[in-house]
């Protein structure tokens, strides 16, 4: 068994550097070298039948040649042995019988051009050739070099024990424990096999090379990868928590600028929301919920912590990511770990090679779920069947005119809807049939640019890259534009005992925020134009209008928003080996976020909204985190023991500072004039501030026996300033244990086709501290009185003491929270089981996890009573969430010739209940005064069940007491059977927790091609569509657009419909909170496709190979819903029920180059 | 120089380890005033400002702690007013004697106002305990 290295970091492997790897090391002659071997194969297991006595060598040979109709070459000189032939062979195979035949006479063999060429073992007889009809031209073939190598990983340590075969022969040798290997008497043509396990197999071509230098690459879903687990790496076989390697090269491609976006259905466990927000929104949730609070777990960027602006860093500068599931892996991050930890590893120079790589993409995206809203014509129909279903005259309804009569059998029949010329003749605005999300949407265009210089040597090495990446949305104006640099360098002291070196990245980004247009364009009507005649807005006007405005006018009024992002995140370390099993590190980190949001609200008049004050709002927040680690680290080989002892202390410091100014009464209204300076009118300003400090102190110890017997333990004690004084430090253990069964007796001789059975156990401990800054204290504020404030009680503390009533009054001071002590983290208790398999030498592997875990003392601000006057509220330690669920991942990967594919499938479940909260708190949640949110998960859904429409007046009549019950209307059962329909007739009815999500990832290469299908979806979660109020009511929202579905609402004709019958008055009060708006949100998205060719040059590296990648990628290309059961999904996107910004489908044409 | 530089990095890290303390962990709310700060006597009888603030101080729209609306609206002393019977409809029905119920977010605020005045007042005489002057 290998000894275990500390190798310093590996990961994940890119495509692109791999096959940038290969192409500069095999380069050229590799399909001449691999067509050669095929040939000679085929020639060399011909079956030969012969008996051969007494005759010379030379004479034997001539006999083979006849038998098999090959052709023989050699040196007349290496046949001059006295030496007689003595063969009998039968269905021999032709290698077998000239190995036998050549052998005694210290000769050899090769073949080349269908030929084979004899030839001397010994180098000097071949340097000595007689010269002969035809043969110099084969000769300069078989002449041959002693070679001297080295074997690498990717991160340049030298590797052992690796196997180096002249390929056609039995020849070969390993590789020392500097990784180098000689071979004598090589054949110049000859080719290098270089394989080892957990690497991928590599052949080299000789060419007359006599010192190689071989970087191999490892197997993803290796065993023997080293993963980052915090503060430390370990190899992936010894890991004993529940850790998932993200394959990063599945996601390389990814239009999104946000990796965590991408990831989405990558990893079990790991539940990832997004929209089509330019700038990459992605919730994640890691292993369902495990707070009330903030669910969103901590990054680790080498080795700074941060809790956002993971998307203000570009994907191509990542070389790994590892997601701690489990409280025992993520137990070594203490106060902030209860949600999962991602580690982050960005890519460094590489050893012994410099290389360019560049990368460019352009995608085109289109918007392919937009909502079916009604046209004008058809608005106007709805609403006449609306009053007509009311009983109402439809003569009476705002702006439309309806000719109509009654059919004195069939009833009331609408013959023609007469839209009016003007909506408003006096502004002039002319009616219109606008489809306002045509008007607001355009083809987006994503454009992505990335340049990455890397090189390195025995003393140092850097990687310099540049990005460029602009995302022009589908939504007008919408936009996200970012350019990123890093340089990330290391070098080597004291032959590499000691490393320094810094990692920096330094991102811009500028978005224009969505302004609400989509949920604009939902709902404003189409009767109304774009422009009024005279080119203004054109906006609500009169009767029959809501205070909705054109969507057009917001998205060109608010094109000048911009949100700027500077971020500037770094780290500088240090790591010296004091002796061979010793190593201490320091790591000093920063992130530095700013961001500026400039807001212009210019003035305008739309209908009978306007502005007539123009105004400006500057906003600035500043965020600077720093983080120093240091840690020592002492490993030692005992017989078959292995001990790792990790001691490290770690202190965060947090300071956050916004500030925000207001000026009104700006002359001009461009985006050049809109500084805070130019306006003269009133200003407004606001700003505060914040922070908090961590100091910790860690332990790690992992220790393995006989490689079988695995165990793991972590103690981590954190303070941090959020805490209260009397619990200003928490304790955080976590252990775990593994058993590698494969490595046992009895699997190895039985069971043989397993190549790794592992199971795992862990224990840990886990906290949170995301709560204020401030929750500890007792806080009061001077608030000398809002003379304007009219709704509420002004709570001012001014008061003329002294009796004036005038002038500037003495002002005190107002509670506005009190404080408490013994507030601390929220601690997430939790066990993870685990298996980790594989079949077949890991063609087929994957792993199960079972977890449960248990948060207690989660953080609530609960609501008090009003006897106890100001600022009663309080943070408080008391409700708890119990979770559990099962991650599962299996991967199947083989090769078949030239074609080798993989498929990965993930699946995982979770299941969220509250199991206790404070008594005061619980009405905060959605429940009743018999059914509370305890054995829920908080993302239930309350309220009543709606169990059909009304058919009759019989069964109006049969139905309990609920006020506004009618034919047509909706029913809601009476849960409790008392006769009325009444608050306590709710009951939880769905939950946004899935039942489980999954994701499929297919990748087959063939050749120059390569094709890869991603698949990804969600099973059994239900969501509160809340379009549905507009798209099925027209009693709700009286002055908007509806959807197309009113067209198939309930009337007597159409009693079939499950959408309630059209009313202008919602009487029955159906938009409650019923089944009948939390809808089946299940769907499966076929996410990507893929087709890549590459292109590889066959010119020596010297000068100048290359590798080009070309590839055209299609996102988003399937929508796969319920569009048939009861709770079937009415809207197009289950994943965006509301007006967030779609996913759009999209097309990329894109091109990587390495030199 | 190996060795001296061995021993110096030896010293650096352990001086680490033991220079964390919890000094590094204090830290003072920003923006708001954290209520150790506010027992001096300069700061105590701005509490009591503060609960002097509390009486009759609101805006004329939102009269809560005026306690004239509830009392003397119901005697012959003073007449409701304002544009309509609807404006402060609450007031009427004090005046009218007509659906005065608990219920009526008019009472609700009141009370919520003089419990407010109340706790500012209690507050001011703890802190006033606090200090020696």
């Amino acid at each position: 068994m290998k000894k275990i290295k500390r190798l310093r970091i590996c990961g994940v492997n890119c495509a692109m550097m791999r096959l940038s790897l290969v192409i500069s090391l095999v380069c050229c002659g590799i399909s001449a070298t691999w067509a050669n071997k095929t040939d000679a194969q085929g020639i060399l297991d011909k079956t030969v039948t012969i008996e051969i006595s007494n005759e010379p060598l030379s004479v034997a040979i001539d006999l083979i040649s006849s038998k098999t109709k090959i052709s023989f070459n050699y040196a007349g000189n290496i046949m001059n042995s006295e030496r007689k032939v003595f063969l009998s062979a039968k269905n021999k195979r032709l290698s077998d019988l000239l190995d036998e035949l050549l052998n005694p006479y210290s000769l050899g063999y090769i073949v080349f051009n269908d030929k084979i060429i004899i030839r001397s073992n010994n180098r000097q007889a071949a340097y000595n050739p007689v010269s002969s009809d035809g043969f110099m031209a084969d000769l300069q073939f078989y002449s041959q070099v002693d070679i001297r190598g080295r074997v690498l990983d990717k991160n340049g340590d030298p590797l052992e024990g690796v196997s180096v075969l002249i390929s056609g022969t039995n020849r070969g040798t390993t590789t020392d424990a500097l990784g180098e290997f000689s071979l004598k008497a090589v054949d110049k043509n000859s080719t290098l096999i270089i394989s080892n396990v957990g690497y991928e197999r590599q052949t080299v071509a000789v060419r007359g090379r006599t010192e190689l230098e071989i970087v191999l690459e490892p197997l993803d879903n290796n065993l023997e990868k080293v993963v980052v687990t915090g503060y430390q790496q370990e190899r992936k076989k010894d890991l004993t928590g529940a850790v998932s390697v993200v394959n990063l090269s599945s996601i390389k491609d990814n239009t999104s600028n946000n990796s965590i976006q991408a990831l989405q259905g990558h990893i079990p466990g790991v539940f990832i929301t997004s929209d089509g927000n330019p700038n990459g929104n992605a919730t994640v949730q890691i292993r369902g919920i495990t707070t009330l609070n903030d669910n969103s777990p901590l990054y680790i960027v080498d080795g700074v912590p941060m809790k956002s602006g993971i998307n203000q860093f570009n994907t191509n500068d990542i070389e790994s990511m590892q997601v701690l599931k489990d409280p025992s892996s993520a137990s070594i991050y203490g106060a902030r770990a209860s949600n999962g930890v991602i580690i982050i590893t960005t890519k460094q120079g590489k050893r012994g090679r410099t290389s360019l790589d560049f990368s460019s993409s352009v995608t085109a995206s289109w918007y392919n779920t937009k909502l079916q809203v009604l046209n004008t014509e058809q608005r106007g129909r709805v609403l006449w069947q609306a009053a007509i279903n009311d009983g109402t005259s439809p003569d009476n309804l705002p702006i439309y005119k309806y000719q109509w009569h009654t059919d004195p059998n069939t009833g009331p029949i609408l013959d023609q809807v007469i839209i009016p010329t003007w909506v408003d003749s006096a502004a002039g605005i002319r009616s219109a049939d606008t489809k306002w999300f045509d008007v607001i949407s355009r083809t987006g265009l994503i454009q992505s640019y990335n340049l990455a210089f890397s090189t390195g040597n025995d003393k140092g090495s850097t990687r310099i890259s540049l990005g460029y990446y602009d995302n022009k949305g589908i939504i007008r104006e919408t936009g996200y534009k970012r350019a990123t640099a890093r340089v990330n360098s290391e070098y080597r002291l004291f032959n590499g005992r000691l490393k320094v070196g810094e990692n920096i990245s330094l991102s811009g980004s500028q978005a224009i925020p969505d302004a609400g247009a989509v949920g604009l364009a939902e709902i404003v009507q189409p009767i109304l134009p774009v422009h009024t005649l005279s080119g203004g807005w054109a906006g609500p006007s009169g009767a029959g209008f809501d205070d909705r405005d054109n969507p057009a006018r917001v998205v060109d009024d608010t094109k000048w928003n911009r949100l700027s992002i500077l971020d500037l995140v770094g780290n500088t370390y240090l790591d010296f080996s004091i002796l061979k099993n010793l190593s201490v590190r320091t790591n000093f980190g920063v992130q530095y976020e700013g961001a500026r949001q400039k807001s212009i609200d210019k003035t305008f008049q739309s209908g009978f909204l306007s502005r007539t004050i123009n105004g400006l709002t500057v906003q600035q927040a500043d965020n600077i985190n720093w983080a120093w680690n240091n840690t020592i680290d002492y490993h030692i080989r005992l017989d078959e023991h292995y001990l790792d002892v990790l001691g490290g202390m770690e202190m965060i410091k947090n300071n956050a500072d916004t500030f925000s100014a207001y000026r009104e009464g700006f002359a001009l209204q461009t985006p050049d004039y809109f500084y805070l300076n130019a306006g003269t009118g009133n200003k407004n300003n606001a700003g505060i501030g914040g922070g908090y400090a961590l100091l910790s102190y860690f332990g790690k110890l992992n220790y393995s026996y006989k490689d079988k017997y695995l165990a793991s333990g972590t103690l981590r004690y954190d303070g941090s300033s959020r805490f209260g004084g009397n619990n200003k430090f928490g304790l955080f253990p976590a252990f775990s244990l593994g058993w590698r069964l494969i490595k046992e007796n009895f699997i190895e001789q039985h069971l043989g086709f397993l190549s790794d059975l592992k199971l795992r156990f862990g224990w840990g401990q886990t906290g949170n501290q995301e709560i204020s800054n401030n929750a500890i204290y007792a806080l009061y504020i001077p608030q000398y009185g809002d003379p304007n404030n009219v709704g509420g009680i002004s709570n001012g503390t001014a008061y003329g003491i002294s009796g004036q009533d005038n002038g500037t009054l003495p002002s005190g001071f107002l509670a506005i929270q009190q404080a408490n002590p013994d507030l601390k983290w929220e601690t997430t208790t939790g066990t993870n089981t685990g298996l980790d398999f594989g079949f077949f030498n890991q063609k087929l592997s994957g792993s199960i996890d079972y977890y449960t875990k248990n948060t207690k003392d989660i953080l609530v601000l609960s609501p008090y009573a009003a006897v106890i006057g100001d600022g009663g509220s309080q943070w408080k330690n008391g409700a708890s969430v119990h979770t559990s669920g099962i991650d599962f991942i299996l991967e199947y990967q083989d090769r078949m010739g030239d074609l080798s594919y993989s498929v990965t499938t993930s699946i995982s479940h979770y299941k969220s209940r509250i199991t206790r909260l404070p008594a005061e708190v619980v009405n905060s949640y959605p429940g009743n005064s018999e059914k509370t949110i305890l054995g829920h998960s908080p993302n239930a859904y309350f309220g009543y069940i709606a169990d059909g429409i009304f058919a009759s007046q019989q069964e109006v009549s049969n139905h309990a007491m609920q006020p506004g019950k009618a034919i047509g209307r909706l029913r809601y059962s009476d849960l409790n059977g008392d006769g009325v329909v009444d608050d306590l007739d709710q009951d939880y009815i769905g939950s946004a927790d899935p039942d489980f999500i999954y994701g499929v990832n297919i990748g087959v290469s063939y050749k120059h091609f390569d094709l890869a299908l991603f698949f990804q979806g969600v099973q059994g979660i239900n969501l509160y569509n809340s379009y549905k109020i507009y798209s099925d009511f027209t009693s709700v929202w009286g002055g908007s657009n509806y959807g197309k579905r009113t067209l198939d609402a309930w009337t007597p004709q159409n009693s079939g419909s499950s959408i309630p019958a059209l009313t202008l008055a919602d009487n029955n009060n159906e938009k409650r909170m019923s089944t009948y708006f939390v809808e089946n949100a299940s769907y499966l998205k076929w996410r990507n496709l893929q087709i890549g060719y590459n292109f590889r040059s066959r010119q020596h590296e010297s000068t100048g190979g290359y590798s080009m990648r070309v590839y055209i990628q299609a996102e988003n290309l399937a929508i796969f819903k319920d569009n048939k059961g009861v709770r079937n999904f009415s809207a197009p996107d289950p994943e965006n029920p509301s007006s967030a910004l779609p996913r759009p489908f999209n097309l990329t044409l894109g091109l990587n180059i390495t030199l | 120089m190996m060795k001296n530089l061995k021993y110096l990095f030896i010293f650096c890290i352990a001086a680490i380890f033991i220079s964390g303390c919890k000094k590094f962990l204090d830290y003072q709310p920003k923006g708001t005033i954290d209520g150790d700060q506010l027992n001096t006597p300069e700061n105590v009888e701005k509490m009591v400002i503060a609960a002097y603030a509390s009486l009759g101080n609101d805006h004329w729209t939102v009269p809560y702690e005026q306690m004239w609306m509830y009392g003397d609206s119901r005697t012959d002393d003073s007449y409701k007013g304002g544009g309509s019977l609807s404006d402060g409809n609450g007031y009427n029905n004090y005046q009218l004697f007509s659906y005065v119920q608990p219920t009526l977010n008019d009472a609700n605020l009141m009370w919520q106002a003089i419990y407010a005045g109340i706790s500012r007042t209690n507050d001011a005489l703890q802190r006033l305990d606090m200090i020696s002057e």
